[in-house]
């Protein structure tokens, strides 16, 4: 809920491309979404950590 | 009234703090930390890191029965562990390990939604030669989303120290007295080339890439966080980074297999005749009173570490060659021993305080106080080698301990011939016996002495005036 290190922007796309075929996927739809954005001019949705926050229970 | 202390190096982390005194040490947490560890505290992953001794022994305890109020509502008390030794006294295989503790427990936390705050090698400690991660109050709620926060930590403080060792053969432990906070990303980048004979793994990603993600996105107000976490950056993918990691970090090889000092116990000129007497001697002064902490000086492969463990508590046996200390290391972790410390320390080197205020990291005199101390076939070296005086050396010992087992190589000792040869005549003449006998008994009182069966060495156990 509260880390006091800061997660830099370089180090998260890192983290999802390192993870191999399943990260990887998550690198394409970041590229997607940014190119989309730069088209159509529209900025990108927002996640809304909260509203899917049950991380109590088990894997996201 | 507390009698506890907040720890100088416990000041990062907003939501949870460490104090030590009364022979105990207490983790105490804010109500946002105490909210936190509350909810991971049962989790199954938890339970078992603290069942299998990978995480801290831990007794949850009301704040005030430490003494300690608000703004702390709750608190947790630790065993003190024996002596606390930091990352640039490890060897390669010791940071190897508490590098594979850490992304172990991470991994095991994702599986349960906890995160892991951090990912800092001095969150682990050496019990003996086994590695304990300390830091229960790293554990917290992960949030869907979340990233790992402790990668570019994890990078810079365990993984390129590793790659620096393996791959070029560098030691690391000079960089990391260096910084507290290990080598920059950057840093890395600019020392590691590519190799074609020798494919360096991990280094496109974590390094290359990495170094350029970070420069790509210095300036940038882009909120990547939620864009990952949108794109589905999830616990399992960061699950699937950390088995890679894993694989990359227990891939890594300790390059050098010799150095000066890796074949001392083997070597014809130096085998001593005079070695069981010399047991004899180190055994007879140690057993002859109980001893909590004993350091070995210059231990080498441990023969005296482990005549001293067995009439002491713990016994830290430090030496100035890595490679030395990592053979030692593996053997006792074979062993599962718990009473010997091994240590990468150069006393003529050791470094003072790092960190913030220079206190965060004391240096080495600063972290224990030995019962008693050994300093055997070591310090013509400090006076030789690195001109040190005997004087200065036996000061620090008459500071460091109530009493000492000392070994003083005559001037016609064949290792000390060796050491002068390419010295200047006459300036190591007050390097004799006499000398050394004046210089210590104005500062020790000599409880029983041997002249070596060798003719050329006496060994002296000494209490302080």
């Amino acid at each position: 809920m509260f880390s006091y290190l800061d997660a830099a922007s370089g180090s998260m796309i890192i983290t999802a491309i390192a993870g191999g075929m399943a990260g990887l996927g998550v690198a394409v739809k970041m590229w997607t979404a940014r190119v989309k954005s730069k088209i159509t001019g529209k900025p990108m949705p927002e996640f809304d950590s909260s509203a899917e926050d049950d991380s109590s229970s088990s894997h996201d | 009234m507390s009698t506890i202390q907040q720890d100088p190096g416990s000041f990062r982390d907003p939501l949870s703090k460490v104090f030590v005194g009364d022979g105990k040490v207490v983790r105490a947490f804010t109500d946002m930390g105490a909210k936190d560890i509350d909810a991971v505290w049962k989790k199954k992953s938890m339970q078992r890191a603290l069942e299998s001794g990978d995480l801290i022994e831990s007794t949850i305890v009301e704040p005030s029965s430490v003494g300690l109020s608000a703004p702390w509502v709750s608190a947790m008390t630790h065993p003190l562990v024996p002596f606390i030794s930091y990352p640039y006294e490890w060897t390669f295989s010791m940071l190897q390990d508490a590098a594979l503790l850490q992304l172990k427990l991470s991994r095991a936390a994702l599986t349960d939604g906890i995160g892991v705050k951090d990912a800092t090698p001095y969150n682990v400690q050496f019990i003996g030669s086994r590695a304990q991660f300390i830091d229960a109050g790293s554990f917290e709620v992960r949030r869907k989303g979340d990233p790992w926060y402790g990668y570019q930590q994890f990078c810079e403080m365990f993984l390129y120290p590793l790659m620096l060792q393996g791959y070029l053969g560098v030691g690391f432990q000079q960089m990391l007295r260096g910084s507290v906070n290990g080598i920059s990303i950057d840093t890395m980048r600019k020392l590691l080339p590519a190799s074609v004979l020798h494919p360096r793994k991990g280094r496109l990603t974590h390094v290359v890439l990495h170094a350029a993600a970070q420069k790509r996105y210095a300036d940038s107000n882009v909120d990547i966080k939620s864009q990952a976490a949108k794109s589905g950056l999830n616990a399992q993918v960061l699950d699937a980074t950390m088995k890679k990691l894993e694989g990359i970090v227990a891939g890594i090889n300790l390059g050098d297999k010799k150095s000066t000092w890796s074949e001392y116990s083997e070597r014809g000129h130096y085998i001593e005749s005079s070695l069981d007497e010399k047991q004899k001697f180190v055994r007879d002064a140690v057993a002859s009173a109980p001893r909590k902490q004993v350091w070995d000086i210059g231990c080498n492969d441990g023969v005296f570490s482990r005549i001293a463990s067995a009439h002491s508590d713990y016994v830290v046996a430090m030496d100035a060659d890595p490679l030395v200390i990592d053979r030692l290391y593996n053997t006792l972790k074979a062993e599962k021993n718990e009473k010997i410390l091994p240590l990468y320390v150069d006393l003529t080197d050791s470094g003072g305080g790092v960190g913030w205020r220079g206190q965060e990291r004391p240096g080495i005199f600063n972290r224990g106080k030995p019962d008693i101390v050994m300093a055997l076939a070591v310090i013509h070296h400090m006076a030789i080698t690195f001109h040190v005086p005997l004087a200065s050396q036996l000061d620090m010992f008459h500071d460091l301990s109530p009493e000492l087992i000392i070994e003083m190589p005559h001037a016609d000792d064949p290792m000390v011939k060796k050491l002068l040869t390419n010295k200047r005549d006459g300036i190591h003449d007050d390097f004799n016996l006499a000398e050394f006998e004046r210089l210590l008994e104005a500062r020790f009182t000599v409880k029983s002495k041997m002249l070596l069966s060798s003719g050329t060495r006496t060994i002296f156990y000494a209490i302080r005036k």
